[in-house]
């Protein structure tokens, strides 16, 4: 910060233009690095700290070293809009990354549209980039590609008919639309089994998928429900497979399920297990270079979130060399909108009105939980 | 399918029972509603959890003294908070109970995280099948250990002395005065002994629904329906209102539409007190007003 001031004083004095080029780009992090939802937060702030010191290494952006000036929403809304204020406002900051939660991006991107500021949030949630917003881009995998990735490891698998339990919160009635729309695209028929987040038992819910019958049972439903349901299933032996959405996969579910998890199936960002993807997958490589690099940098394996922090500065660095003229908030935001290029959390193809991932080839795999750890099936 | 859901409902219901028979209890002794009735719930599962995973303690000694730490919490909630207000009316002390509740939720989060844990059950082993119906091991902990508690409980209040104290505090603060009997005594061991019954359904019931910091308000609000569904005030009532609401729930959940389930019990605890305002087994509440 002092330092970004003492260039800035100096430039006022000198006031010659050939300095100004000299410049930084300055990208604010908008991330949650204390709270409840830290455990996103903190490795996507490793992602960006990253990719910044790969692009500055190779010379920057332009001949312009990229800042990046980190700020902490601890997952709180209105902290999150106030911070972003403060980076436009005071900091001028050139590009926004994050922030990480739904709630916060809805409630931050208003401001980054209003001020004209380009921000590439990492919601999980379809409904900040739909309808599409000039400013606003988004790169997490959301429930819009995460379900057909699940209908069609379930045709491949040859089941006809799915028991789905889901939570009575957003995420749940979110999924479950999802699901009524497409899967009679697939030519299967559905069950629903519905729950409140809290519900200390769903017995009944789990036997009334066993008694229709299904093929296999998809849970969609955030913490602590699932692992609730898995103890359910287990007491009554449930027979047939049991699927997790990609909010369980994480050490957390393996850790509240225990032993009930044991041969169930969750759904998983490649990024989680690389090696589980096909060799031909088009976002192998991509997926498999970061997940090295970023276990090389932090001698530990990427969390699968701090994938959306990769893919913002991937696209951001892809949007610069597009960039002819100077690199300013404007150009950053039209070169941004032409982006074309396979990413962490999928391919990424943006137009006017599209400002998230297809549902081209999700990198999504599906691992199973053999001795309370995730292996590919 | 009809015994395995009632039997779920039963167990679930338990739990709801402690909670309503610790509501029954302050109100008896005191005439208030104690709205952090739940949150006793959610600090035994809370912190027998911690003493389970963090501490490594085996379950059965991590849950008698998450009981004791929120007994006497609960009891000290009483004697340093509502005996202390300066406004002794049942609106005042009735907020100030949710005040503390909102208290105990925050310290409870700063001094055990977020996180929902999963204590491991009191006893390892699966017990077969019994006509078809499962109950999970910690199930039968549930069943046995409240059926043993509600026998001992009853024992307390109509045979002893300090049975009959707390209900006669209960009706006639003054006349028990005059016969010897100090209120606030009686009203600090009820808040104790509602502690005491709510940790205790949260120190069970954790291995099997998490224990995390924001499970108060549901325990609360499920107890509470309870007590009022079976009439509050009786200690019978408490039982069978928490035992009935859980089969409830699951029937609803079972045989009508699982998102509807809560809005279906709670629309029956409406309709029963539509026709019988002082609930299933009350009568005696009437008198108060």
């Amino acid at each position: 910060m002092k330092s970004t001031l003492l260039a800035l004083a100096a430039i006022a004095t000198l006031g010659a233009a050939p300095a100004l080029a000299q410049q930084p780009v300055k990208v604010a992090a908008v991330y949650a690095l204390t709270g409840p939802i830290a455990p996103y937060g903190v490795p996507q702030q490793k992602a960006i700290q990253l990719r910044a010191e790969q692009i500055n290494a190779r010379g920057g952006w332009k001949g312009r070293k990229v800042e990046v000036i980190y700020y902490d929403t601890e997952g709180n809304s209105n902290k999150a809009v106030q911070l972003v204020r403060k980076a436009i406002e005071t900091d001028k900051v050139d590009l926004i990354v994050g922030p990480s939660s739904t709630g916060e991006s809805l409630a931050a991107a208003p401001i980054a549209n209003a001020d004209k500021v380009p921000m590439i949030t990492h919601s999980g949630a379809q409904s900040v980039v739909d309808p599409a917003t000039p400013y606003v881009f988004q790169t997490a995998q959301y429930d819009r590609v995460g379900v057909p990735a699940v209908l069609k490891e379930f045709q491949k698998k040859g089941f006809k008919k799915i028991a789905l339990l889901t939570s009575t919160d957003g995420f749940g009635q979110s999924g479950l639309a999802l699901f009524k729309e497409m899967t009679p695209k697939y030519g299967m028929t559905l069950v629903n089994e519905q729950f409140n987040r809290q519900d200390t038992d769903m017995t009944a819910q789990v036997l009334r998928a066993k008694q229709a019958n299904a093929d296999v049972m998809m849970i969609w439903s955030t913490f602590p429900a699932p692992a609730i349901i898995l103890r359910n299933a287990r007491a009554m032996a449930y027979p047939k497979p049991i699927y997790n959405s990609f909010a369980m996969a994480s050490q957390e579910f393996l850790k509240q399920s225990g032993s009930t998890s044991e041969n169930t199936f969750v759904m998983t960002a490649a990024m989680l297990m690389p090696t589980a993807l096909p060799d031909d997958h088009p976002n192998k490589q991509v997926i498999m270079k970061d997940y090295e690099a970023y276990k090389a940098r932090y001698h530990e394996p990427p969390n699968p979130s701090a994938q959306h922090a990769l893919d913002a500065m991937a696209i951001a660095d892809a949007a610069v060399a597009k960039i002819h003229g100077e690199i300013n908030r404007q150009s950053l935001r039209d070169a941004i909108e032409k982006t074309d290029m396979y990413g962490d959390n999928g391919y990424f193809k943006f137009s006017p009105t599209v400002h998230g991932v297809s549902d081209r080839d999700v990198p999504i795999v599906f691992l199973k939980v053999v001795h309370n750890a995730f292996a590919p099936q | 399918m009809a015994a395995q859901i009632f039997v779920s409902g039963l167990l679930i219901g338990c739990v709801y029972a402690l909670v309503a028979w610790g509501f029954t209890i302050v109100y008896n002794a005191t005439g208030l509603i104690n709205f952090a009735a739940g949150e006793f719930v959610m600090m035994g599962s809370v912190i027998s959890a911690a003493l389970s995973i963090k501490l490594g303690w085996p379950a059965l000694i991590a849950a008698p003294v998450s009981i004791c730490a929120v007994t006497a919490i609960a009891a000290l909630m009483d004697w340093g908070c509502l005996q202390r207000a300066k406004r002794q009316t049942p609106l005042a002390l009735g907020m100030l109970t949710i005040g503390i509740g909102i208290v105990l939720r925050g310290a409870m989060l700063f001094s055990f995280g977020k996180d929902f844990q999963f204590p491991p059950a009191f006893s390892d082993g699966e017990i077969p099948a019994i006509l078809g119906v499962n109950i999970p091991t910690q199930g039968a902990w549930v069943f046995g250990t409240v059926f043993i508690a509600a026998i001992l409980l009853w024992q307390l209040f109509a045979r002893s002395w300090l049975g009959w104290s707390m209900r006669a505090a209960g009706e006639s603060r003054r006349a028990a005065v005059l016969m010897g009997i100090s209120p606030r005594n009686v009203s600090t061991t009820a808040f104790a002994m509602a502690g005491a019954m709510g940790a205790l359904a949260g120190a069970l019931i954790a291995p099997l629904a998490s224990a995390n910091y924001t499970s108060g308000l549901f325990f609360g609000l499920k107890g509470f329906s309870a007590a009022i569904l079976g009439g509050i005030g009786s200690p019978l009532g408490a039982v069978a209102g928490g035992l009935i609401l859980g089969v409830l729930e699951n029937i609803a959940a079972g045989y009508m539409s699982s998102g509807w389930k809560d809005a279906i019990a709670l629309g029956i605890l409406i309709l029963v007190l539509l026709i019988k305002p002082t609930g299933i087994f009350g009568g005696r509440s009437v008198k108060r007003v």
